[in-house]
């Protein structure tokens, strides 16, 4: 009963294995399961013709072509959702709301009238500045009122660079006679009544302003290269290296560069097509294709199982770990341990491997692997372009080399 | 499981297997020697599914090869030896316009498939895994992805006639 449960569960992931989707724990069930079961052995040794098959980039992207979405023009597609029963139902509902609220504005109206209020833009002076305005005052104060200015008052205090806030004030009165500047003094000065929450309301607005300045401020201001080092270092998450030599402008995104190629741009969101096309300019650009790694760090857990783990996870001492390595191009890969060979094997096209094979790499304190992957046919002294890397949503990293040919990739694991 | 205890199994079932498609004795020998590719080059392997992924390769080589040492030797024609051209390694004219065609068919076999499983395959050769899929098609369980990609494995098969083997 066991092995049939086993058998049938283990029957459902023949369809990941050619196109090398399944995590270690699902090869090792249907691998295990395959070992004692002669048709399920069969049909996975069957599907080694789909696996070579799906293993070159040109099928690959054949494939991806077949089962792109077909196209829906603008018109086609309002077209479309007209035909559904719930647009109607959405219309209907629009236009009941838009019926009322023509209706009930008039009346919203009148009865939340007040009387006239006048806006005045106040320029806020620099604080310096208010603080001496504000001494003479002080210097007129009694005791008490002294006592009450040391605390904080409810008056938001002026920010360094000068924003115009608009603030509501009393209608004209005493400082309204007199000068724009005075006023504008008055109208910081003077607290008019006011509900308890306009203070930070007003608070708010300055920092959001203050904020979007600099945000315009940096998006303006030319943004600094990086500079890329001479090897990828894995387990960082985010960010994109630039070139040194400024021979690669392209920010590609090394994942959509791994499979470059292998699905349409014009069908992912704006960000993706863009990101996806540059790959595809960078792939052409390379001879040889792109030479790329994808691994991920697997750690043993108590149960003695390999489990995957994000690549910044920070390790303790004695953890073990394996990788979990791929290439988009066939050749030699090669495990580096403080520049020790730990492991050396021929890899074929889209072959995920564990490494290294036998017991794991202990961790006793911070420790810097390299995988080097050599693609069949690929000159040792090529020119070396920078590298370009992104993690993506899943635990895997992707590093790419743009211009082809050797792959060096660091992956620094820490240790605490 | 011993690396002994997975070599024997391996045996057993690669015997099996290449004994349903060439002679007996002859399906003897490929396992011999599929075993001795494992035992010489890949001796540092030692888990199953390190080995076991290793063995097809294997097993898959042995088998084209064995077919065309065959052809070769005129079991199936008879052509003079200094015609017959050496391999470079690389594929033959026939066997690339083959692969080619394959891939045509299965690019025809996918187009037929519904919009679940065209989408379930699409992000299988973006190189997501299952638990990706899973998020991405909002699919209450992984064992509901693994369903639907069996169901849909299934129809692949049964529109390509049955067997991988013709692509």
């Amino acid at each position: 009963m066991g092995g049939y449960m086993k058998r049938a569960e283990a029957e459902k992931l023949l369809g990941g294995y050619a196109t090398g989707t399944l995590s270690e724990a699902e090869r090792r069930l249907l691998y295990e399961a395959a070992l004692g079961d002669q048709e399920l052995f069969d049909a996975l040794a069957d599907e080694e013709a789909l696996r070579e098959l799906l293993a070159e980039p040109e099928a690959r992207k054949r494939l991806l072509e077949a089962l792109a979405e077909p196209k829906v023009g603008l018109w086609e597609g309002i077209a479309a959702w007209w035909r559904r029963p719930v647009a109607w139902g959405v219309a209907g509902s629009v236009a009941v709301a838009a019926m009322l609220v023509v209706m009930l504005l008039p009346v919203y109206q009148t009865m939340t009238r007040k009387p006239a209020v006048m806006e005045v833009a106040v320029r806020t002076a620099p604080a310096g500045r208010h603080a001496a305005e504000e001494q003479p005052r002080e210097a007129e104060a009694g005791p008490v009122e002294l006592a009450k200015k040391a605390e904080p008052s409810p008056v938001p205090a002026a920010p360094p660079a000068a924003v115009a806030v608009p603030v509501r004030t009393a209608p004209a009165g005493r400082h309204a006679a007199e000068g724009p500047e005075e006023e504008a003094r008055a109208a910081a000065r003077i607290e008019p009544p006011r509900p308890a929450a306009a203070a930070p309301a007003v608070e708010q607005v300055v920092a959001e302003r203050a904020a979007e300045k600099r945000e315009i401020a940096e998006a303006e201001a030319p943004a600094p290269k990086q500079i890329a080092k001479s090897g990828a270092v894995g387990g960082v998450i985010g960010g994109v290296v630039a070139s040194q030599a400024e021979a690669m402008r392209v920010e590609a995104d090394a994942r959509a560069l791994y499979y470059a190629g292998e699905s349409k741009a014009a069908q992912r969101p704006a960000v993706m097509a863009m990101r996806a096309r540059q790959a595809a300019d960078v792939a052409a650009a390379a001879p040889g294709g792109v030479t790329g790694l994808r691994y991920s760090v697997l750690r043993r857990a108590a149960s003695g199982e390999y489990e995957e783990v994000a690549p910044d996870t920070v390790f303790a001492a004695g953890d073990v770990v394996r990788l979990s390595v791929e290439a988009n191009q066939g050749g030699v890969l090669r495990l580096l341990r403080q520049d020790d060979t730990v492991a050396e094997l021929a890899i074929g096209a889209r072959q995920r491997r564990v490494i290294p094979a036998g017991e794991g790499l202990k961790l006793e304190g911070p420790t810097v692997l390299a995988i080097e992957v050599a693609p069949a046919g690929a000159r040792k002294d090529e020119k070396r372009q920078p590298w370009v890397r992104r993690a993506v949503e899943e635990r895997a990293v992707y590093v790419v080399e743009p211009a082809g040919g050797p792959l060096r990739a660091e992956i620094a694991l820490r240790v605490r | 499981m011993e690396r002994g205890e997975i070599l024997a199994g391996l045996r057993e079932r690669i015997v099996a297997y290449a004994a349903s498609r060439i002679a007996r004795d002859v399906a003897e020998d490929l396992a011999q020697e599929v075993l001795l590719v494992l035992h010489q080059k890949y001796s540092h392997l030692e888990r199953v599914e390190d080995l076991m992924p290793v063995s097809f390769q294997i097993l898959r080589f042995k088998l084209v090869s064995h077919r065309r040492r065959a052809a070769r030797r005129g079991e199936y024609t008879q052509a003079p030896v200094e015609e017959v051209a050496l391999k470079d390694g690389r594929p033959t004219p026939e066997e690339e316009a083959a692969r080619r065609e394959g891939v045509e068919r299965l690019a025809r076999a996918l187009e037929q498939l519904g919009e679940r499983c065209r989408k379930l395959f699409r992000m299988k050769l973006e190189g997501r895994t299952f638990a990706e899929i899973q998020g991405l098609m909002e699919a209450g369980s992984i064992n509901t992805v693994y369903t639907w990609d069996f169901r849909c494995r299934q129809q692949l098969l049964e529109l390509l006639g049955g067997s991988w083997e013709g692509i």
